[in-house]
């Protein structure tokens, strides 16, 4: 009782031996010289400052939480020993007790002492057998004689030994009677908890999903089988909606954090320490609850709405219905939970003149802070090209190769002329928005970088057979995708994504590289004749990353149809008006993925028989 | 789901051994209980801890969050400071553990590594022999922390991207700086940094903490 008062009264951290003993016993098995060496050198340099400690016993030792002496308490509490425990470790008298003796018959007592004390870190006794009181003196086996061999041997290592102790274990063990050193666990034993039980660790939990451990079937039970689960119980500390029975901890926590339950054991009976552990079990909360949404600040530089929609209609090709397109842009959550602001941006037009649709999305780098500014430049800019091709006849011009083209796909030459065109009017329509952003930067003191964002461009142009002719140009990572074409081939990839080693690797259109040569330009072009589609997409990585696990998966038209069999019938609900479809296509953009929360966009074209056909099956 | 991938490497050489340690594991332990709280790291983030002494530990593999049980973490008495062979070490476990894109599936994001040391490399001709490895070994960011007056910024430069100092080895320096790590971290996942994309930049140090430029 004593021992306990001098430890409160101190208000350190730690505990006393024997209590540390009763869990952290492994941790000392583990490194059986951290415990005695420090405690053999402090007594030895204690002695040679020409003193005696007398005082050198469990009730004077503080094991710290992490496993070391607390050797200032020990210090401090020389000359003044346990009371109940003198008689076992000084049962000649103690150092303080005796002051007439002589300085070396009293360092003699210490070394005995301290030799009692070794002699319990390293046997240890089962837990049931040790308490935390010395209740019984005469029954406990501190009291018992010890091997001369064995005290002669401390003493040697105090008197001149090695400067490790370690190396005299063998020697002390063998004094002692004990065979083999006490072996490291096989598994790191965890730390005591607070309370001193021995702390069994459970597999974490998460708030609101189902939760289920066997306890017999733990690692840490295994093999008592008086330990079974019928007599298994817990005592308090149980978040909300776990429930505890016949060994099994069940049910769907409703409260998150760390949670420390006491587990009575059958066997080991009554209070003892020995009978109960303390369990630890982390409940996470759950992502979803976490996240926030915090509005973007509407006054910073280059602000913007968190969301957006588009949409238009145009003729269909070879003078049947109308074509609709629809596009979404959404805020990630990523965005969201800090009041970023989006950095993706969409762009739609229809040039009657030329007879071109012009879709693009682009987005934007996170790690660029003015990348929202980028992508609306990079849609405007590569619009604004191709509205003024409308002006001046090239649009008209490129049609016509077109048309040629597709009347006769199988010249080679008529198609690489078109193809050159192509490449010409997206890498200028890049460079202008390139150069918009560069004297962007200059205005506002920032630099090019500070404007990453990627590009994808869709040129889709009716044909007057019924047929369609689409090109593609794409920057960075996103695609675009267009499906239901009759024939063998159902879908098509029309995009090749810039991707490296690592998620979120990409080329930006504000970078020279992406267009440092006539080649690197033209692998960006993708151009197909299509005799009929139902949907065409362009998205950023924030739809295509949840939907398409690799780059083989987005290749395959399959995933294109799924998607579409997920939005289609949200956009039938609301065929009444395009704007309405926009709006629900930015509603379907909430769903929830985890570790994927980028702004989302789609551009989304589709034929007059998209939407009254019925959507394919879902795989 | 692509994960990102955080190594921590931590000195465990005798110097440490009492209260820094210990401070290190508050720290740690309140690094957690903040990350836990945010919800990209809950999704996204995968811890491995590393340490070192005259042997090098893997005490943590790389592993969720989600999942995660802290470790043991233990001194030795004494002993040298293998740094070198702990990065030796760490180019294995990353070449192991973390995915890279391919055709056929998503990479992890770009790991970060965090490297805490209270000395100087004991096999210093290893450690510079690893540099180069390191640097080339795809990491985002490189932050280095020398803690304590004999820590030398010098030997870690060539390694970090950045290399903060902490004055002293109490509770208070380590718990900022474990602190700090996850309010990086934290920034590390919800910007990514792409590859050609400059590294996501760091949050202000707590006062306890000095970067070295």
């Amino acid at each position: 009782m004593s021992a306990d008062l001098a430890f409160s009264k101190n208000r350190r951290p730690g505990q006393l031996l024997l209590r540390f003993l009763d869990s952290g016993h492994a941790l000392f098995a583990a490194e059986p010289g951290r415990l005695l060496g420090p405690l053999i050198r402090f007594l030895r340099e204690f002695h040679q400052s020409g003193q005696a400690h007398g005082a050198v016993m469990p009730g004077r030792l503080l094991v710290l939480p992490g496993g070391d002496w607390d050797l200032e308490f020990f210090k401090n509490r020389a000359g003044s020993p346990d009371a109940l425990e003198l008689e076992v470790y000084y049962p000649d008298g103690g150092g303080a007790t005796a002051p007439d003796l002589a300085l070396e018959i009293r360092q003699r007592r210490d070394i005995r002492a301290l030799a009692a004390v070794v002699h319990l870190i390293i046997t240890d006794h089962p837990p049931a057998r040790r308490t935390r009181r010395v209740r019984k003196l005469a029954d406990h086996p501190l009291a018992q004689a010890w091997p001369a061999a064995f005290i002669g041997l401390v003493d040697r290592v105090l008197d001149a030994g090695p400067d490790d102790p370690l190396t005299a274990l063998t020697d002390w063990m063998q004094a002692l009677g004990v065979e083999e050193p006490p072996m490291p666990p096989a598994v790191a034993v965890p730390p005591a908890s607070d309370d001193g039980l021995p702390s069994v660790p459970l597999p974490n939990g998460m708030m609101g999903r189902p939760y289920a451990v066997e306890l017999p079937a733990l690692e840490e039970f295994a093999g008592g089988a008086a330990e079974g689960a019928a007599g298994m119980k817990i005592t308090g500390g149980l978040p909300e909606g776990l429930h505890f029975d016949d060994g099994l901890l069940t049910g769907t926590p409703r409260q998150a954090g760390e949670f420390e339950i006491v587990l009575h054991l059958p066997s080991a009976g009554g209070g003892s320490p020995a009978g109960r552990r303390m369990l630890q079990l982390m409940v996470n909360p759950s992502p979803q609850s976490l996240w926030k949404n915090l509005p973007s600040d509407p006054g910073a530089l280059f602000a913007r709405p968190d969301t957006d929609t588009r949409f238009l209609t145009g003729p269909g090709s070879g003078g049947e219905g109308r074509l609709t397109v629809i596009g979404a842009s959404r805020r990630g959550r990523s965005h969201a939970h800090v009041g970023g602001f989006r950095d993706d941006d969409l762009g739609m037009a229809w040039h009657p003149g030329s007879g071109w649709y012009v879709l693009t999305v682009a987005d934007g780098a996170g790690s660029a802070r003015f990348s929202r500014e980028g992508a609306r430049t990079a849609c405007a800019v590569v619009q604004a090209y191709f509205s003024e091709l409308e002006k001046d006849g090239a649009g008209e011009s490129l049609a016509k190769r077109t048309e040629a083209h597709a009347q006769c796909p199988d010249d080679a030459s008529a198609a690489q002329v078109l193809k050159s065109e192509l490449c010409r009017h997206f890498e200028a329509a890049a460079l202008l928005a390139r150069r918009s952003l560069e004297a962007t930067a200059q205005k506002n003191r920032a630099e090019l970088r500070d404007f990453h964002t990627t590009l994808i461009t869709v040129l889709l142009h009716p044909l007057a057979d019924g047929q369609w002719f689409a090109a593609a140009f794409s920057i960075g990572d996103g695609a675009a995708a267009v499906i239901g074409l009759p024939g063998a081939v159902s879908g098509l990839l029309l995009t090749r994504a810039d991707s490296g080693e690592f998620a979120g690797q990409t080329v930006f259109l504000t970078l020279d590289q992406s267009l440092a040569t006539p080649e690197a330009v033209a692998a960006r072009v993708r151009m197909a004749v299509l005799p009929g589609f139902k949907a065409l997409f362009l998205v950023t990585d924030g739809v295509s990353d949840p939907w398409f696990p690799s780059d083989t998966a987005l290749a395959d038209p399959a995933g294109w149809s799924r998607l579409w069999g997920e939005i289609q019938p949200l956009l039938l609900n609301a065929h009444d008006s395009p704007q309405a479809q926009a709006e629900a296509l930015l509603h379907w953009m909430e769903f929830h993925s985890p570790g994927h929360h980028d702004d989302r966009t789609m551009v989304l074209a589709m034929s007059p028989l998209s939407l009254s056909s019925p959507a394919p099956p879902r795989a | 789901m692509r994960r990102l991938p955080v190594y921590l490497l931590l000195d465990t050489s005798g110097s440490m051994k009492g209260e820094p340690l210990e401070s290190v594991k508050t720290g740690i332990h309140a690094m957690l209980g903040g990350l836990r709280q945010d919800p990209h790291a809950l999704e996204s983030l995968y811890l491995s801890i590393i340490t070192f002494d005259r042997e090098v530990k893997t005490v943590l593999p790389l592993t969720s969050l989600q999942a995660l049980q802290l470790p043991v973490i233990t001194c030795p008495e004494s002993g040298p400071t293998h740094l070198g062979e702990a990065l030796e070490v760490l180019c294995q476990r990353v070449k192991s553990e973390v995915v890279l894109s391919t055709q056929e599936g998503q990479g992890d994001w770009r790991p970060l590594l965090f490297v805490m040391t209270d000395g100087v490399p004991s096999d210093l001709q290893l450690y510079r022999e690893m540099i180069p490895r390191v640097r080339s070994a795809g990491f985002a960011s490189i932050i280095a922390c020398a803690a304590g007056p004999k820590a030398r910024q010098e030997d870690l430069k060539p390694l970090a991207d950045q290399v903060v100092t902490l004055e002293t080895m109490d509770g208070n320096g380590f718990v900022s700086f474990f602190r700090w790590v996850s309010a990086s971290v934290a920034a590390g996942t919800a910007e990514p940094g792409g590859g050609t994309a400059p590294p996501p930049a760091l949050p202000p140090p707590p006062p306890e903490i000095n970067l070295v430029f």
